[in-house]
């Protein structure tokens, strides 16, 4: 029951028909053609458009500019946004999962009141976690931070930052004891990305959207009150970050592979789908259902306040599994149709409907928030209880 | 440490043949007609009809090497598909078209679909996507039951953009009529279909086998190259062990193409129902040299010895 008193089907009723009222019309065409500038205005709109209900960001309080609904609920918007075939938020995720799930927990009173209602209405923000040797094995972190007289200063290289060509700020990890190893010795700061010392290069994609950059840092100032949580103690809060990649937010995702197996699913009957390729399509259909319900039992234990542990990694692992296997049943099915390229390059890479480059994109999926391999580990450790993999020496080759 | 992934079954001339193209094929990569110089386009059709002589198992380390390079070279698709069906039809249409493959006025386009479903789409009058030259002389397209060889201004196929830079992509939706005219030719008779997802499938499978041998060799220098944890990230079991069946894609600068830099996807699309109607056929085994020039091209040959 939500807090009106309806029922969870009353709820899904209600958002449905919101989001059938208000999702733009035709956007899908009207975006390909967008500059870049245009797209982000069109991405701000709509932002604006889901705050009137709390939508763009239901599971963040009230008070700072989100919906405030229960984990339950959070699905239920999440799920039908996708299910209406609105348009998706890949600009902004930063602003609205990491940011209020970082400051929420580990912010100071000032720095809530000052960052996460700007970041639900649009502020970007980016991530500068990932170092080029420091991917999987993030504890690794080397970028500096020194002290200063009113702060820090923090030069070096992060790889892997989503969207920091737009972002006003960024979630910066760096190490503040040289002498220090591993997860101790890293503190958490806001680095402010409109200064001197800040230089933003794209990577282009194998997609050919330029979503990741590159930061340089050269001497880039940071105030003192921009460091989150204690100085050393950076490693527990970022925790609380990558936690806020694995909430309800999901649910938008593999309800956007239900969609996807539908859209396929049309394109198949026109192209006169044989047997086997129906029965495939049944299968991946079924395995939507499974993965559905495995972010179920994730969401209540999150929402009892347990590590989901295990299971967020199996959900993780599982999802970017069957995204692969989606992308490469419809690239196979479709055959050359698949290889044409749409005019869009304003989002293509996930669930686009530009079937070839969803399927480079879908190899991403299984390298991002911690690769399948770091994934797996995690799943025979704490959900089946094997022993841990046992180390090589340093540098060693097998 | 070093793998050899190389040409590892093949006799020591065509191995020299699958070297030296793939070094070609390094330099010529975005070039359609790549080859066209050395006498690949005429490979398998005999020197009275312009051709280069051999057979066409002397095409096949060529083609796993445009593979290899992600080469745009469609001599796979107009000689080791178009050429072959021809040879075996023989009579007029090969005499026609035969010495237009070898001197490289007549390239192809076809469908990637299985032809089977292809051909019902055509007589079901809709559209279908094709691949191969970006500029085809010719269509070879399924028909109900029957293949057919037509004139491209005949059905105006219209380019469209290919995610793969070193692949050409077509749409055309011709007409019952328009197969059935007096500038439509049938191939090969009542097996053709049949024929052609055979032909298809191997030119398909060599070039992804090249593909492969390349993407392989990538990502054992990767996991090589790459630490994490203080080492390769290939001395991990779960690296290890995931490369080799993973590595079936591949990608590496492109050839030139229009739109914004990127690397490119060496595609290859094929219907997993596709299979060979019957017992696969062995070639006799064929020893070739590709030293010699042919007096009226001026260009290096393959001859059979």
């Amino acid at each position: 029951m939500n807090a009106a008193g309806s029922s969870e089907t009353d709820f899904r009723a209600e958002v449905a028909a919101w989001f059938a009222e208000h999702t733009p019309r035709d956007w899908v065409q009207r975006t390909r053609s967008m500059s870049a500038a245009e797209y982000r205005e069109f991405q701000l709109q709509w932002l604006a458009t889901l705050n009137t209900r709390g939508y763009a960001a239901p599971g963040v309080e009230r008070k700072w500019g989100g919906g405030g609904y229960p984990a339950r609920e959070q699905a239920v918007v999440y799920e039908e946004w996708a299910l209406a075939e609105a348009p998706g938020m890949e600009q902004f995720v930063v602003s609205l999962h990491h940011v209020p799930g970082t400051f929420g927990m580990a912010g100071t009173p000032a720095q809530q009141e000052r960052y996460i209602r700007p970041a639900l209405n649009g502020e970007g923000w980016c991530q500068g976690f990932s170092e080029p040797g420091s991917g999987s094995d993030l504890a690794s972190l080397r970028l500096p931070a020194t002290a200063t007289e009113d702060g820090w200063e923090a030069s070096g290289q992060k790889i892997w930052s989503s969207n920091a060509e737009n972002a006003r700020y960024c979630l910066l990890l760096a190490r503040t004891d040289p002498e220090s190893r591993g997860s101790r010795g890293i503190t958490y700061f806001v680095l402010d990305m409109d200064q001197p010392g800040v230089e933003v290069r794209p990577i282009r994609q194998n997609t050919g959207y330029a979503e990741f950059c590159e930061l340089f840092l050269d001497r880039a100032k940071i105030p003192a009150e921009n460091v989150i949580g204690e100085v050393g103690q950076g490693w527990a809060v970022a925790q609380r970050t990558l936690a806020a990649e694995r909430g309800p937010a999901g649910f938008d995702m593999i309800a956007r592979l239900a969609v996807t197996c539908r859209q396929i699913g049309r394109r198949l009957d026109e192209n006169r789908a044989s047997a086997a390729e129906r029965r495939e399509l049944a299968r991946l259909v079924a395995r939507v259902a499974l993965v559905r319900s495995l972010a179920l039992d994730a969401a209540d234990l999150l929402a009892t306040g347990s590590d989901s542990g295990g299971l967020a990694s199996l959900l993780k692992l599982s999802f970017s599994e069957l995204l692969h296997d989606l992308m490469n049943f419809a690239t196979v099915a479709l055959g050359a149709e698949s290889l044409i390229e749409q005019d869009n390059s304003n989002w293509r890479g996930f669930v686009s409907g530009d079937w070839t480059n969803d399927w480079l994109g879908s190899w991403g999926w299984t390298i991002s928030a911690g690769t399948n391999e770091i994934q797996r580990n995690i799943i025979g450790e704490k959900l089946l209880g094997l022993p841990r993999e046992p180390k090589a020496a340093a540098g060693a080759v097998r | 440490m070093s793998v050899d992934l190389s040409y590892g079954g093949l006799t020591g001339e065509r191995r020299d043949i699958a070297e030296m193209a793939e070094d070609y094929l390094g330099k010529s990569s975005a070039d359609p007609m790549a080859g066209l110089d050395l006498g690949w386009f005429g490979i398998g059709i005999d020197e009275e009809r312009g051709g280069s002589g051999g057979t066409f198992a002397d095409l096949a380390p060529i083609i796993e090497a445009t593979g290899a390079r992600c080469a745009a070279t469609t001599v796979g698709w107009t000689t080791g598909v178009l050429g072959r069906l021809l040879v075996e039809t023989g009579g007029r249409v090969a005499d026609e078209w035969l010495p237009r493959i070898a001197d490289g006025s007549a390239t192809v386009a076809l469908p990637l679909a299985d032809p089977a479903v292809a051909g019902r789409t055509v007589a079901a009058g809709g559209g279908l996507v094709l691949h191969g030259a970006p500029d085809p002389a010719v269509l070879l397209l399924p028909h109900a039951s029957r293949l057919v060889l037509v004139p491209a201004d005949q059905v105006d196929p219209r380019p469209v953009a290919s995610v793969d830079g070193s692949r050409f992509l077509h749409r055309v939706e011709p007409s019952p009529g328009s197969l059935e005219a007096d500038w439509s030719v049938e191939l090969g008779g009542a097996g053709a279909v049949d024929r052609l997802r055979v032909l298809v499938a191997q030119v398909a499978a060599l070039d992804a086998v090249g593909a492969t041998r390349k993407a392989l060799g990538a990502t054992l220098d990767y996991a090589l190259e790459r630490h994490q944890f203080g080492r390769p990230i290939g001395s991990f079991q779960a690296t290890s062990t995931a490369a080799p069946p993973r590595s079936s894609c591949s990608s590496w600068p492109s050839p030139e193409r229009s739109g914004p830099p990127r690397t490119t996807l060496r595609a290859s699309h094929w219907p997993p129902r596709w299979r060979a109607p019957g017992p696969a056929r062995s070639s006799a085994a064929t020893r070739c040299s590709c030293t010699g020039r042919s007096a009226s091209a001026g260009r290096a040959v393959c001859t059979r010895i």
